[in-house]
């Protein structure tokens, strides 16, 4: 059953953005599902220096937890200048998501803006890291060459960080669309608000974006569901935090 | 209008009047012989020990096994004549209703941009490649007994044998049907049910073990 209402969360290093008809139970569901996927992910790899290892774990382990998938795009997108990191995200959404829950998750990254909440603090964490010099991969001459690849620029005070974002769209049950992006930026970080992170214009290098329409099989995942929120034990009420209308709000426990 | 789900590799069609604690229970027993099967064997690689080592386990969760379906294999050479190739092959099944319920579930599915997405890569000419799916239509009998019909479907994709080796290497696809009658009687599956939810929820605990946090 679903209250009727939009609602938003941030799933450790991903937002989640859910439509009003999304019963609870499959709220809960993925967001408990895909909790354990990014942990049982970055168990393997990091996420910030093997982003696409890390991807492939991520969506390999989803098939074997009763996710279905339905579409699949992966692209190395160079940005030239020409608008947002969110613009060009967006330009992406258009056949894949619907514009009502496009424009939720925009309205939520604005909210998120004036707050410094719990939420935020743990998105930040789960997404953003300093690299150091020695971590800095430049792309392939050949890619450069063919302009398929922008090179890197450190910035000036030598600082560069990696970002790998995850975004999750659920329009409907049992579909849900997941976008991983991973960019570097030489933004400073440390004080840098969320939608200055999302609506930048300097993006290091490309943006690696990978696009997934998913189904979550009910039948095939209960058998899951019991082990999944076990394992998860607390970590589940630490790291899945309720945004309301973009502002922080309190934890909300989900599992009675 | 029949009641269609996907579930793992199946294409479950349930046509009205299956009660819903049945078909719960048969998608345990369908899901089950899926995850036991692959265990054994390499869906991809060894299709026919998989397909036989599904029915066989399908018969071990407490279905009553009537019968084997199989069907010479056809080969075609496009993408056109799949549907109605793979229509041919469901004739022999009876009850005659399961028979057309599994063309009609094969031929929603060629119409299905959904169904289509999920078994896009079975109707694939481009590469040489082994795929599979279940077509599974289940109809309740007036006494309460359900006849399943396990479809199993194999494309075999590979270079067509060149009469004129400088002709370039074109593709055809071969079509294998390998499955099973079933009878569900809740009377029977009474005994076996516990069983198969405990071994539903072991394959679980163990599949979430390889993906530990």
């Amino acid at each position: 059953m679903s209250n009727g209402t939009q609602r938003n969360y941030v799933n450790a290093g991903g937002l989640y953005f859910f439509g009003e008809q999304v019963p609870t139970t499959f709220e809960e569901d993925v967001l408990a599902c895909n909790l354990y996927l990014q942990l049982a992910a970055s168990v393997r790899h990091d996420k910030f220096n093997e982003a696409s290892e890390w991807r492939h774990m991520y969506l390999s382990a989803m098939s074997k937890s009763g996710f279905g998938v339905l579409r699949r795009d992966v692209q190395s997108i160079p940005l030239d200048g020409q608008g947002t990191l969110w613009n060009r995200v967006e330009q992406e959404l258009s056949k894949w998501v619907s514009s009502a829950l496009v424009q939720q998750a925009q309205n939520t990254f604005t909210s998120f803006a004036d707050s410094d909440g719990e939420a935020l603090a743990l998105l930040k964490s789960r997404t953003t890291r300093p690299l150091s010099t020695d971590q800095i991969k430049e792309p392939e001459p050949a890619r450069i060459e063919t302009g398929h690849s922008l090179p890197i620029p450190v910035g000036e005070s030598g600082s560069l960080s990696a970002v790998s974002l995850q975004l999750a769209f659920i329009d409907r049950a049992p579909a849900i669309t997941l976008v991983f992006l991973s960019f570097k930026t030489i933004s400073p970080l440390a004080n840098l608000p969320f939608p200055h992170l999302i609506y930048q214009e300097q993006v290091a290098g490309n943006l690696e974006l990978t696009k997934v329409t998913v189904e979550l099989q009910e039948h095939f995942y209960k058998r899951l569901r019991k082990g999944v929120l076990k394992k998860l034990g607390s970590r589940f009420a630490e790291q899945v935090i309720e945004v309301e209308h973009g502002q922080p709000g309190a934890q909300t426990c989900l599992i009675p | 209008m029949s009641d269609s789900l996907i579930l793992g590799s199946n294409l479950v069609s349930f046509v009205p009047g299956v009660p819903s604690e049945d078909r719960a229970d048969i998608m345990d027993i369908l899901l089950l012989a899926e995850l036991q099967a692959s265990e054994r064997h390499s869906r991809e690689k060894r299709w026919e020990a998989w397909i036989t080592a599904y029915i066989q386990a399908l018969a071990n969760s407490g279905l009553r096994h009537q019968g084997l379906l199989s069907q010479p294999p056809r080969k075609i050479t496009n993408k056109a004549a799949v549907s109605s190739e793979a229509g041919k092959l469901f004739f022999g099944i009876r009850p005659v209703r399961l028979a057309q319920e599994a063309r009609s579930a094969l031929e929603q599915m060629f119409m299905s941009e959904h169904a289509q997405s999920y078994f896009r890569h079975s109707f694939d000419f481009s590469s040489d490649r082994s795929d599979s799916f279940q077509i599974v239509p289940c109809e309740r009998e007036e006494s309460g007994l359900i006849n399943i019909a396990v479809c199993g479907l194999n494309m075999l994709t590979r270079p067509k044998p060149r009469l004129r080796p400088w002709r370039p290497v074109e593709r055809e696809m071969v079509l294998t049907l390998r499955g099973g009658n079933f009878i569900y009687q809740q009377e029977t599956y009474a005994r076996h049910r516990e069983d198969v939810k405990k071994a539903l929820q072991a394959a679980g605990a163990n599949d979430l073990q390889l993906i530990s946090i």
